[in-house]
């Protein structure tokens, strides 16, 4: 297949649709992008006991990630260094090992090869069982839990990568008392859409149709949270992270608000667990962060895209449990992420079948821009380089193409192969 | 409750849906009666676990109000449904209170769309109603739907599945 032409087809304020509407750019996209940056795999909540394992997908890649006897987490490509099969056929569950159902390969949960079906067959030196274990990723690093990976050996060291994220990491997860969260512990809702990936990342932080989209829902929401009744005048804001990654603040308290949303005892537990500032930093701030490309932080949940298809994309939204905070606490957050982004919620659905009519309207292809300019001109600049705009303009949907169009351009591989070279070396850092 | 007035009972009440008669299907679940349809594990707790639907009273009414909402975007055009209810048996656990349990198979399909061709939607389903006797009629205490995808991905619905 020829490699379409990128250049010029992502520009500051708008999009070709040929990003949308491409199967040869969806190919460019998956090896670009899926396959070059660090990709979300799971949170180690999923794998919690020895033995645990889930599996996923890096693109297409398919890849499963381990909880072992030593209590080490490992992340290796689902398939048989023999003939390729899956080792593992389950979305998740507990193992004492991994067995090919081809020839009995069994892999141990450390990836290492133990035993192959008739052995006797195989002629000395003709089988290096070192050699043999499960196919690995370039690297794999965590945050709070949250686990990334990158196939590629040139993509940026994975801290320098979620830099400016963190902060919005630890508000989310400061939330619970004893600073952990699970992650899909209590339920997961799975959806498809008959659309492009990028239509899901740019609609995570949509401050903008909020008010139009869901306007049913804001109405119901509104009796619980008194403010949702002013959301397009609400004095917050959206950032571009740097590196594709970006935020909407959808609300940010006041300490006398925080009394207000809070119970004392819950305020009291944070303060007392985390220290004031970290407490009331997680106390004040709800908001929708984006790590490019395939991961979404929301209130309530993590969001994970999986791109199958130019004009389809899978999305699973994790229900997050507070570890330790109060179970009136946990259930009202149960209730509420049912209630707007559950398959028959107030919210979600409605979206999807927005992205559905989205990827229908991208067959016009003679209208051929895709535009994000709301607040360009507008948009701030601050001395550390962090762009930011009013939150239902479109500094966040403008955030991801920086990175884009580094990664999908020729002229950004050979940048990543500059940046690479003073990192050479540098050893796989421990899970915190 | 007799067998055949259990199964009369979920013809109508499962009609009423086919229907959009969907103020008099409120109306059997009472203030106190509970519209539940789980995610993943059917079995899991729902006051730790997401449903796809948990409602009763007050989030019945906000969905009576989904319903007729011109905002239902996800509803446009709107989805038709066709329940067929088979394998009913009831079960009188005292004068007063009845448990049915029924398989169920939902149809929902989209007419009118701008795409033309829209695939039919089938969602088979084991459902477990609850039902008391109030005055000369029955109430629905509990009605859990337990979708045969209730762990996998499910096609838009309808205010009420």
């Amino acid at each position: 297949m020829n490699k379409p032409s990128f250049d010029g087809l992502s520009q500051p304020e708008a999009n070709h649709i040929q990003l949308y509407s491409d199967p040869a750019m969806f190919e460019l996209e998956l090896e670009r992008i899926f396959y070059s940056t660090w990709v979300y795999i799971a949170h180690d909540s999923e794998i919690p006991e020895i033995g645990d394992f889930k599996t996923t997908y890096m693109g297409r890649v398919p890849v499963v990630l381990t909880r072992d006897t030593a209590n080490q987490i490992h992340l290796f490509i689902n398939r048989c260094t023999h003939r390729g099969s899956t080792v593992c056929a389950e979305e998740r569950g507990n193992r004492k090992q991994f067995v090919c159902p081809y020839h009995s390969w069994t892999y141990n949960l450390d990836g290492s090869l133990d035993a192959v079906g008739l052995p006797s067959g195989y002629n000395e030196g003709e089988i290096d069982y070192e050699a043999l274990s499960l196919p690995t990723v370039a690297r794999w690093d965590s945050y709070r839990g949250f686990v990334f990976a990158t196939l590629s050996s040139i993509a940026r060291p994975f801290k320098d990568h979620i830099g400016e994220a963190k902060k919005y990491i630890d508000y989310y997860c400061d939330l619970s008392p004893t600073g952990k969260i699970t992650v899909g512990a209590t339920g997961i809702y799975k959806q498809k859409y008959q659309g492009n990936w990028k239509i899901q990342l740019e609609g995570s932080v949509e401050g903008y149709h909020v008010w139009h989209t869901h306007k049913n829902a804001v109405d119901v929401m509104a009796r619980e949270v008194p403010l949702m009744k002013d959301y397009p005048k609400l004095p917050v804001k959206a950032f571009d992270l740097g590196y594709g990654h970006n935020i909407i603040e959808n609300y940010t308290l006041t300490e006398e608000q925080v009394a207000q949303r809070w119970p004392p005892e819950f305020i009291d537990s944070l303060i007392s667990a985390h220290g004031r500032e970290r407490a009331m930093n997680a106390l004040r701030h709800r908001f929708n962060l984006v790590l490019f490309p395939n991961f979404a932080l929301l209130e309530y949940h993590v969001r994970v895209i999986r791109p199958l298809a130019v004009n389809e994309t899978e999305v699973r939204t994790y229900h997050t449990s507070l570890v330790g905070a109060p179970a009136q606490m946990n259930l009202r957050r149960v209730r509420e992420h049912e209630f707007f982004y559950g398959p028959a919620g107030f919210g979600g659905p409605d979206d999807y079948v927005i992205f559905d009519r989205i990827q229908q309207g991208y067959q016009a292809s003679t209208a051929e821009w895709v535009l994000f300019n709301r607040g360009y001109k507008s948009e701030q600049t601050d001395d550390r380089g962090i762009r930011s705009g009013q939150h239902t303009q479109e500094t966040q949907q403008r955030a991801p193409y920086y990175e884009y169009r580094q990664l999908m351009s020729i002229s950004g591989t050979e940048n990543r192969l500059r940046e690479m070279l003073p990192h050479a070396g540098e050893q796989q850092e421990e899970v915190r | 409750m007799t067998q055949q007035e259990a199964e009369q009972f979920l013809f109508a009440e499962t009609r009423l849906l086919d229907q959009r008669r969907y103020q008099e299907w409120r109306a059997l679940f009472g203030d106190e009666g509970v519209y539940w349809v789980p995610a993943n594990d059917t079995d899991a707790d729902p006051q730790i676990n997401c449903s796809v639907i948990y409602a009763s009273g007050q989030q019945l009414d906000d969905r009576l109000g989904r319903a007729g909402s011109s905002y239902f975007w996800a509803d446009q055009p709107a989805i038709k449904s066709l329940h067929t209810v088979a394998n009913i048996c009831a079960t009188a656990e005292d004068t007063e209170n009845v448990l049915i349990l029924a398989n169920q198979v939902i149809y929902l399909y989209r007419e009118n769309d701008q795409r033309r061709e829209v695939p039919l939607e089938i969602l088979p389903a084991t459902s477990e109603y609850r039902l008391e006797r109030v005055n000369n009629g029955w109430l629905i205490k509990l009605k859990k739907l337990n979708l045969l995808q209730a762990d996998g991905y499910l096609p838009l619905l309808p205010a009420f599945v």
